[in-house]
């Protein structure tokens, strides 16, 4: 039997003139914590949307489990569990009322369900907040509540529409160690986010996204050696004499070398040395410095090289 | 069946607001039903006169006779205008002097003078008891009579009582049909109240685009989950119309004997009629938090514009003609048959209670039109 739980090819979504996805194509394997990347409008809960049959597209083939997705697929949807980005749960019920509906749209059985449902609660952390209703819920326990909801009926798959938009840091870990949780499990992951750093927690493998297309996809190490960029250097000093930029410019394996708000920026392909051989260029023209800082390259760096552009725009 | 339980237990959190409506509507009804004995019964009353006979003939004597019969004749020791303001004499008429004479000769001027409180209803009450005298003498003379005879017919006639009755309220006695004729006139409005209030927001709720997109994601297919909440919607609309038509038959006493019966058909068509507003408002309205000013404005602007609250006969023209176009109008058309207000015509009663639901099935269309557009712009 294929280990192969979702299979996306050249999938097309238009929305008149515009094309939301463009001849799309995804694999993702048993037991992956798949990472969907990209800024907001890239095209990911399009992606989820279809996938789940909410929307139809186009042009294309989507197979979950092996078998064509379709809205009528009920025996398909039973092995999923989604979990979108805004809280959908009832105000007018608990928690525990909340749970047991949603595990119930799944499980039948009135005993299996409550042995679930009793389950997701303790998954979540809500055991003292079982009779809560949702509006006295604070947020992150909101998220968990609705984490809940998605996952009591013990889906094969789960899919994840960024769960932890306008979450605190602490609910965020949380979120995060719980996903990894439900992997371990035997679940298999679909993760969406325009946050690089979650992706790159949990994520087994990623595609990053943009305009509806997938301009790249592997795991983070695959994508970070896609590009030139191999280590950043930073150094905060007071002044840098152009004669001194120079010199570092010329050294090996350095691509670029900038001086932006007291910051020299330089950027490494490759190499071995390059911090000390910098350094000592500085100290050579008793050039003051301050922090010194080097940083691996970020899936960031790679959408920023690939497309131009930063993943994530300022403030976001 | 979890989307009917669903639809249950949200219910349920609404059982006080219905159980709120139910009260106040039962205490409008009584209230409405001990006002409504006493408001169609009439009295005559008796004013205080002082007269001045300035004619003293058997004629003028006469007549204080006869308006002794009538009303008090009372002497005032007060100056007139004193007595008039401290309302211990309601009237003052003078008897002019001439008045047999002028009466004889047919004269309805100059036969009296009086004194009295600006445009009191005691002067108009005073003014046409007189004019009808008068009238009632001439009217004498005129057929032959001598004066003398002329004032004895004239104030026999005046004293005779037309038994006056209402042709249709007798046939609907007959029919045992003038029962409930407050408690059916005003249910229209506590149906669309209890519709609008409570199935609205559990609809709402149930629909809220969030929720919606998570159960449309899971295992349950579409027709199912209508048809669990249109089995939840009726049986909800089922037990607010037994509710109301048990109350119906405690408050009016065989409120469904005779043809009665058609109340209980006449009140189902409005049920309906009123879940389908609801299920239309729940569609159209932006938040759960616009659902109590939709509903005033409903039920107000519908139970005014259909004679739920004044009846139609007092209604204008324009109203009535806004009034066709509403199903509460067409409820209270068959309601007024029932109660006698109106001649009973069961084809005509049939034929409203069809525009009636003439209403339900087009709002019905309606709503499953706007579903549909709804569920097609949610995929946009």
């Amino acid at each position: 039997m294929s280990d192969t739980v979702i299979k996306i090819d050249s999938l097309v979504k238009r929305y008149g003139e515009l094309i939301a996805l463009d001849h799309l194509a995804l694999e993702i394997k048993q037991g992956e914590v798949f990472g969907l990347l990209g800024p907001n409008g890239s095209g990911k809960t399009t992606t989820i949307n279809c996938l789940l049959s909410l929307l139809s597209y186009d042009k294309g083939k989507i197979q979950i489990f092996g078998r064509d997705m379709s809205p009528t697929a009920y025996d398909i949807k039973r092995d999923i569990g989604v979990i979108m980005q805004n809280v959908a749960v009832y105000d007018e019920l608990t928690v525990q009322e909340n749970i047991d509906y949603f595990c119930g749209l799944y499980i039948a059985d009135k005993e299996q369900r409550k042995q679930y449902v009793e389950d997701a609660i303790k998954f979540v952390g809500l055991e003292d907040f079982r009779k809560f209703r949702p509006k006295k819920l604070s947020g992150g326990l909101l998220r968990r509540l609705n984490i809940a909801c998605g996952i009591a009926h013990k889906p094969k798959l789960i899919i994840l529409d960024e769960p932890t938009v306008a979450v605190d840091p602490q609910s965020r870990n949380k979120i995060l160690e719980g996903i990894e949780e439900l992997n371990r499990n035997g679940a298999t992951i679909i993760y969406t986010s325009h946050y690089m750093e979650e992706v790159e927690q949990i994520c087994t493998r990623i595609a990053i996204m943009d305009k509806g297309k997938k301009i790249a996809e592997g795991t983070k190490e695959e994508l970070t050696a896609m590009i030139k960029n191999t280590e950043t250097i930073k150094v905060t000093l007071h002044e840098l004499p152009d004669e001194v930029l120079s010199e570092i410019r010329s050294l090996p394996h350095i691509y670029s070398a900038e001086v932006e708000d007291s910051t020299l920026t330089v950027s490494c392909s490759g190499g071995k040395h390059n911090l000390i051989r910098v350094l000592e260029i500085l100290q050579n023209h008793d050039v003051h410095i301050g922090r010194v800082t080097t940083e691996q390259p970020t899936l960031n760096d790679v959408f920023l090289e690939i497309t131009g552009k930063a993943l994530r725009d300022k403030g976001e | 069946m979890q989307v009917f339980k669903l639809f249950m237990l949200i219910l349920k959190k609404k059982t006080k607001l219905i159980i709120l409506f139910t009260i106040a509507f039962m205490a409008l009804c009584i209230g409405f039903l001990f006002s409504s004995s006493t408001d169609e019964k009439f009295t005559e009353s008796r004013l205080k006169i002082v007269i001045a006979d300035n004619d003293n003939t058997p004629e003028s004597k006469a007549l204080i006779e006869y308006i002794g019969t009538k009303h008090d004749i009372v002497t005032s020791k007060m100056d007139i205008k004193d007595a008039l303001f401290f309302g211990t004499v309601d009237y003052f008429l003078t008897i002019n002097d001439g008045y047999a004479k002028n009466l004889a000769d047919g004269a309805t001027e100059g036969l009296f003078k009086s004194q009295h409180v600006y445009e009191s209803y005691s002067v108009a009450y005073m003014s046409s008891f007189l004019d009808e005298y008068v009238s009632c003498v001439r009217a004498c003379t005129a057929a032959g009579d001598d004066m003398e005879t002329a004032v004895k017919n004239a104030a026999a006639a005046m004293d005779t009582n037309t038994e006056v009755s209402m042709i249709s309220s007798e046939a609907g006695n007959a029919n045992g049909l003038e029962s409930g004729k407050g408690f059916f006139r005003y249910l229209p409005y506590i149906l669309l109240s209890l519709m609008i209030s409570v199935l609205s927001p559990v609809m709402m709720s149930i629909n809220k685009k969030e929720v919606r997109f998570r159960t449309n994601c899971s295992a349950v297919r579409p027709t199912s989950f209508m048809m669990q909440i249109l089995l939840g919607s009726v049986i909800y609309v089922l037990a607010i119309w037994v509710l109301f038509m048990v109350a119906g038959a405690l408050m009016e006493n065989g409120a469904y004997s005779g043809m009665g019966w058609l109340n209980l058909v006449n009140s189902g068509i409005f049920a309906v009629v009123s879940a389908f507003i609801a299920v239309l408002v729940s569609m159209l309205l932006p938040s759960q938090q616009t659902v109590n000013l939709a509903c005033n404005v409903i039920s107000l602007f519908m139970s005014f514009m259909c004679g739920v609250f004044v009846p139609q006969a007092m209604l204008g023209k324009t109203v009535i003609s806004i009034g066709r176009f509403l199903p509460a109008f067409w409820y209270i058309k068959v309601s007024d048959m029932l109660t006698g207000a109106q001649v009973f015509n069961a084809s005509k009663a049939a034929q409203y209670m069809l525009i009636e639901a003439g209403f339900a099935v087009a709002l019905g269309i309606i709503a499953m039109l706007l579903y549909k557009t709804k569920l097609r712009s949610n995929e946009m």
